[in-house]
């Protein structure tokens, strides 16, 4: 079976808040220093997925696409390194300071160019943004059958059958194919790479793409086709106010927990 | 400035430590006491005996049957050796290179160290004495087998040559030291019996090899003395009864047998002597093809073992060449581990001193080397079978139980600390740790197969260049409020102070950095931080398998060290944290470091013996137990400067936990087990707690901030429902240090 996987190289979403800075007047994250950028968690679980479909058909291919600057191929590396077999990059200054609307749109042309597979994997938001709507509208653009925020994927004959996590529990799902999966952090720990793929990872060549490739003009990505306007961007902050429930006994402490609970009208 | 910290192989020479007081040397005394038991008698009996002597072949004939037999037995004994070797020599030559003139050499290296250790720790069984038990025993077995074996040249080569010197009181002399130490063999078989009857340790349970070389040692005591009765009854007693006084067990045996007829104890003194002397040959043959064997392979391992310090790994070179990474097959191993594998002698003295078999969890060295000696037997001659007729090394051996994974498991291998107290254990000079840090090596770098916590260990060294996933602090937090009382590295100060990711990243380090900083600056040292800049040493991940990662994090850092005048042989590295201590001190200059390193508690006790940090008085009377980090003593050999500082503190009375310096058993936390999810019946800190709280003690300190986390994890548990004031306080050396001898408006800072 053959796979697409789109992944996205974000910012380490482990770093620490202290570490963690904004450019309020233009409105951009600052690199952390000494923290470098990594494949979003989800996006590394949409690859997991997408190998696993491979090995349980027994034949096809898992390919990569991302879109972003130099430090993308870092994230298509990396998949390349858990076992995917070829790398597409999107990458052209006309991409820059796009939205959800522009990358979807360029991820379904490049999906175009290089075929519609069986199954198209996202994860299910990328861990910078939190956006979560790129998988939906590639769906949308190639007006394929979608499922999203799946806990566990399996082939079935002839298709796919998915389980969704939903509010109260799970629902699952029959797909045909091709369709659209996105992938959610309850799929399970994706494979770290043996060393000997991440050196030949390291070895191959990842294609690179631009607008014109994809036949795109460049009013219709980045910030000139970006559908979605920046007002500010800060980092809120929080005021905590510690009190401590003084007793003597672990039951008074209880019970002073309790009344302040009740005081704050929480109980 | 210090030069304890000078890289070098030699023990002492490298840290400040003393030794630990003289042992006896074993091999003195199966030297010496029979020559002067000779000299003593024939001093006292030179008048009354000159005549004494006897007959080497008395009533013995065919005895050519004997020196027929002789060439067979050692070519017996040789063919059971060369047959193993073929399964030695499937290794590799070193670690991981080609056969050069340097491999070869590297295993001559040093060679007063290595010859040295063969004389104390192989002839002389240094490490078998530790135990006294079992130290008797042995030097009770070995002594008689040395004493009984000149005993019997001497006879033999008086025989053959023209002068006798067996002769008069001096034959006399002879007669009472060969019967002493026969009884002496008696004896240490008994006890060796005795141990595995009554107190078999968990560790070992003997096996058919223990009751047949045990068995046939006991045999061929009693038969020699059965013999040498005989003699005396038949020849001796009656005619010069003063000779048989001075074999006195072979008299009482010629008692015993005096109511047989001379003619028939004749009869019964040839086939004694037969079954003695056939059995004799037969029991010296398994030394070919037992662990009897280690009266040959454990001096030469103890010549072979490595003289680098023992917490260094080897490391992995082109790394990016390799075709496997760490240790898979037999194969990968080195000639020397596998060597090391038929060494063994199945004692159990690692496992007894292991932190993860005391704990109850799924670590056992003694039984990680013997199932790999198992399976070199069984699987080993079969690769040699398949490389004699020309097939594939691994031809027909698809079926065969993995040796990582299936042979050793996994999760033994995750268990360990790498604290090497199996290797200083090891009367026979095995070395555990870089076996079992080489099998780590292909479960991380070429399978991929770990548990989640190490992986995401990894993961945040790849991403954060720390390990301490979840952090909320940044490298600089520590410094929060007193960053200009923190001198910046400017490159021309003395002494760098590396503070490691742990005294970063942990908020409870972050105490003993602060207080490391604040002794610095009361002392007036010379001394800057690289602010921000650090990044791991590799540490971690060289302890975890990932060499690889080791390798990329090393070389950042030296370029780091490079840029800012670091590595420099005039800069010293000061560290708090031990296990930076040892990577930078043992395994940097492999990576081209030229730095010296010391370690924070070197550092302080040369401050606090120069006078330039005085402990005051004024504090309260304290008890502390001091914990031995496996990184600074154990492996770096550094015992004595952390207690001389707590020494010099006034008010402090030291007190030992039974096991401490080179016994002290680990916190738990090495060989990344810091990061780990401990399995098994109870976890290796609380163990280690346990014995601190028993000593009375009203703080443990340490030297290590890993132990000092560890420590207070345990005491949470331990001390559950002990009132919190009067719960084991737990300090660095630092911490102690800064309280008694900063005054109070530095000690912020
Ligand atoms: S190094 Fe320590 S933990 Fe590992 S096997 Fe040896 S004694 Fe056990
Ligand atoms: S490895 Fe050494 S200590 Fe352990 S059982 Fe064998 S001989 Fe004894
Ligand atoms: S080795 Fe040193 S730098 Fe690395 S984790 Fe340990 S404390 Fe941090």
């Amino acid at each position: 079976m053959d796979v697409i996987v789109c992944v996205k190289q974000i910012p380490d979403p482990e770093t620490p808040a202290a570490a963690f800075k904004v450019d309020e007047q233009a409105m951009q994250v600052l690199p952390a220093q000494g923290i470098s950028p990594v494949i979003s968690p989800f996006d590394a679980q949409a690859v997991e997925a997408a190998l696993r479909i491979k090995d349980a058909s027994g034949e096809g291919s898992v390919n990569i696409i991302s879109l972003g600057p130099d430090s993308a191929r870092d994230a298509i590396k990396h998949s390349l390194a858990m076992g995917a077999d070829e790398g597409y990059h999107l990458k052209d200054d006309a991409f820059d300071g796009g939205d959800a609307w522009t990358t979807a749109l360029a991820l379904s042309k490049a999906i175009q160019h290089l075929g519609v597979p069986d199954v198209l994997i996202f994860g299910r938001q990328a861990a910078d943004w939190d956006q979560g709507t790129v998988g939906s509208i590639v769906a949308e653009l190639l007006d394929l059958p979608s499922a999203t925020v799946l806990r566990a994927v399996e082939l079935s004959d002839g298709g796919i059958t998915v389980s969704r996590v939903v509010a109260d529990g799970f629902e699952n799902i029959d797909l045909p194919t091709p369709c659209v999966l996105t992938i959610s952090n309850e799929f399970g720990d994706p494979r770290y790479p043996q060393l000997r793929q991440i050196m030949q990872a390291a070895r191959k060549q990842v294609t690179e793409l631009t607008a014109a490739d994809l036949g795109l003009d460049a009013s219709e990505v980045g910030s000139a086709g970006a559908r979605v306007q920046m007002h500010s961007l800060f980092q809120p902050t929080s005021d905590v106010e510690v009190e401590i429930i003084e007793g003597d006994t672990p039951e008074e402490k209880a019970a002073g927990l309790v009344n302040a609970l009740r005081e704050a009208k929480i109980l | 400035m210090t030069k304890s910290a000078v890289k070098s192989d030699s023990d002492k020479r490298r840290t400040g430590a003393t030794s630990t007081g003289k042992r006896v040397s074993a091999l003195a005394i199966p030297a010496w006491l029979p020559l002067g038991g000779i000299l003593l008698v024939s001093g006292a009996e030179t008048v009354r005996v000159t005549g004494a002597h006897r007959e080497l072949f008395f009533n013995i004939d065919h005895f050519w049957v004997l020196y027929m037999l002789l060439p067979f037995v050692i070519g017996i004994i040789l063919y059971g050796l060369v047959r193993r070797s073929r399964v030695w020599r499937l290794g590799q030559p070193i670690v991981s290179g080609q056969i050069t003139r340097e491999s070869l050499r590297s295993a001559f290296d040093d060679l007063p160290v290595r010859l040295g250790r063969l004389v104390k720790g192989g002839g002389g069984t240094e490490r078998v004495l530790r135990d006294p038990y079992s130290g008797v025993m042995h030097l009770c077995i070995m002594s008689s087998m040395i004493v009984l074996f000149l005993v019997t040249a001497l006879l033999a080569i008086d025989d053959y040559i023209p002068v006798e010197i067996l002769v008069g009181p001096r034959y006399l002399g002879y007669s009472l030291v060969a019967d002493i130490f026969g009884l002496v063999g008696i004896i240490g078989v008994a006890m060796a019996v005795a141990h595995r009857w009554v107190r078999p340790r968990t560790a070992w349970l003997p096996t058919w090899e223990d009751w047949l070389i045990l068995g046939g040692l006991g045999m061929l005591l009693i038969t020699g003395f059965i013999v040498e009765g005989l003699r005396i009854h038949t020849s001796e007693i009656d005619v010069n009864p003063e000779w048989s006084y001075w074999s006195p067990v072979g008299y009482v045996v010629a008692l015993m047998f005096s109511g047989v007829k001379i003619s028939a104890a004749l009869d019964i003194h040839t086939t004694f002597w037969w079954i003695h002397m056939i059995g004799a040959l037969s029991w010296i043959s398994l030394l070919g093809y037992s662990k009897l064997n280690h009266l040959v392979l454990a001096p030469a391992n103890a010549f072979l073992k490595r003289t680098s310090a023992p917490g260094k790994l080897d490391m992995i070179e082109n790394i990016e060449q390799q075709e496997h990474f760490g240790v898979s097959q037999l194969e990968h191993f080195s000639m020397k581990q596998l060597f090391e594998l038929d060494v063994c002698v199945r004692c159990g003295r690692c496992t007894d001193n292991c932190p993860a078999d005391i704990a109850g969890q799924p670590l056992s060295p003694m039984h990680i080397i013997q199932d790999l000696k198992s399976y070199a037997t069984a699987v080993g001659e079969r690769k040699v079978a398949n490389l004699v007729q020309g097939h594939d090394l691994n031809f027909g051996l698809d079926d065969e139980a993995p040796m990582v994974g299936g042979v050793v498991r996994d999760e033994s291998l995750w268990a360990c600390r790498t604290c090497g107290a199996c290797v200083e254990a090891c009367p026979v000079f095995i070395e555990h740790v870089p076996t079992i840090v080489d099998m780590r090596r292909s479960l991380v770098m070429e399978e991929a197969r770990m548990p989640d916590t190490v992986q995401g260990t990894l993961e945040t060294l790849e991403r954060q260049g720390h390990p301490w996933r979840g952090t909320p602090y940044t490298r600089d937090s520590w410094m929060e409020g007193i960053e200009d009382q923190v001198p910046e590295w400017t490159g021309e100060q003395d002494y760098l102070y590396f503070v490691g990711c742990t005294g970063a990243f942990v908020d409870r380090a972050q105490e003993i950095t602060r207080s490391v900083v604040s002794l610095l600056r009361e002392a007036d040292v010379s001394f800057g931080v690289i602010k921000g800049m650090e990044s791991c040493n590799g540490d971690p991940a060289r302890r975890l398998g990932h060499e690889y990662l080791y390798q990329i994090l090393a070389e950042g850092l030296i370029e780091l060290f490079n840029e800012t005048g670091v590595n420099d042989e005039q800069k010293t590295v000061i560290t708090h944290c031990p296990h930076c201590f040892n990577t930078f001190l043992n395994e940097y200059p492999d990576m081209g470091a030229k730095f010296q390193v010391i370690h924070h508690t070197q550092l302080l006790e040369q401050l606090v013996d120069a006078g330039r940090l005085v402990p005051r008085g004024d504090g309260p009377e304290q008890t502390i137990t001091y914990h031995d980090s496996c990184y600074l003593g154990r492996h770096n050999d550094i015992f004595e400067a952390p207690r001389r500082i707590l020494e010099q503190v006034p008010n402090v009375t030291l007190i030992e936990m039974p096991r401490n310096r080179e016994q002290g058993l680990c916190c738990g936390a090495g060989g990344g087990n810091m990061w780990m999810e401990e399995q098994g019946k109870s976890r290796v800190n609380e163990v280690r707690v346990e014995e601190a709280v028993a000593t009375g003690a009203e703080s443990a300190c340490t030297a290590c901030p890993f132990c000092v986390q560890m420590f207070d994890s345990g005491i949470g548990t331990v001390q559950l429902d002990v009132e919190d004031d009067d719960k084991l306080k737990v300090l660095d050396v630092a911490e102690l240090l800064q309280a008694a001898a900063v005054s109070e408006g530095q000690s912020d800072a």
